[in-house]
C-alpha cells in the first residue's frame, strides 16, 4: 500500500471513530451511570438496535 | 403477652430477619435489573456505532462484499438476540417470576456472546481499515 493509501486509510479511520466513536462514548457514560432504570427506561429498549438492513436504508 | 415480654429479643430477630430478608430480596432484584438493562443498553449503543462504522468501510472499498455479508450475518445474529433479551427484561419488569428471571438470563448471556463474536469481527476493520 503506498504511502498516500496509508494516509487515506488512516484519515477514514480516524473519521469514523471521531463521528461514531463519541456518540459511542457518551451513550456508553449514560447507560452505565444509570443505577435506577425506570420501567419507561426498560421498554424504550425495545426500540434500540435496529435490523442491520435500517443501516443501509432497506426496508424490515 | 407474657410470653411476648419474655422473648422479646427472639421476636425482635425474627422481625430483623424479615425485614432483611425483604430488603435484601427488593436490592437484589433492583440489582439484577439495573444489571441487565446496562448490558442492553451499552451492547446496543456499541452495535448502533460500529455496525454502521463497518458499512461505511465497506462503501469506501476498505471492506469486500464478502467480509460485509459475513459481518451482516453476525449483526442479524445478534440483533435476534438482543430483542429477545430486551422483550424478557421488560416481561420480567412487568411480572417478577422466576420464569421470567430465567429467561432474561439465558437470552442475555445469548445476547452478550453474539455481540462479542459480531465485535470481534469487525473489531479489526475498524482500527486496521485494511482488507
Amino acid at each position: 500500500m503506498a504511502t498516500e493509501d496509508r494516509i487515506a486509510v488512516g484519515m477514514a479511520i480516524l473519521e469514523l471513530i471521531l463521528r461514531y466513536g463519541v456518540p459511542l462514548a457518551l451513550e456508553m457514560i449514560k447507560a452505565l451511570e444509570t443505577n435506577n432504570p425506570t420501567s419507561e427506561d426498560i421498554r424504550a429498549l425495545a426500540l434500540r438496535a435496529p435490523h442491520p438492513d435500517t443501516f443501509e436504508g432497506g426496508q424490515l | 403477652m407474657e410470653r411476648i415480654k419474655r422473648g422479646w429479643h427472639i421476636y425482635l430477630a425474627i422481625s430483623a430477619c424479615v425485614v432483611w430478608a425483604l430488603v435484601a430480596n427488593g436490592c437484589v432484584k433492583q440489582e439484577f435489573r439495573t444489571n441487565a438493562y446496562k448490558t442492553l443498553a451499552a451492547g446496543a449503543a456499541i452495535y448502533e456505532s460500529g455496525y454502521p462504522a463497518f458499512l461505511e468501510l465497506h462503501q469506501r472499498g476498505l471492506v469486500t462484499d464478502a467480509q460485509k455479508a459475513a459481518g451482516k450475518v453476525f449483526a442479524i445474529k445478534y440483533w435476534a438476540a438482543y430483542h429477545a433479551s430486551s422483550d424478557a427484561l421488560i416481561a420480567y419488569d412487568a411480572v417478577d417470576s422466576a420464569e421470567n428471571k430465567d429467561r432474561v438470563r439465558v437470552t442475555l448471556d445469548e445476547a452478550a456472546r453474539c455481540l462479542s463474536t459480531l465485535s470481534a469481527y469487525i473489531q479489526p476493520f475498524l482500527s486496521k481499515g485494511v482488507k
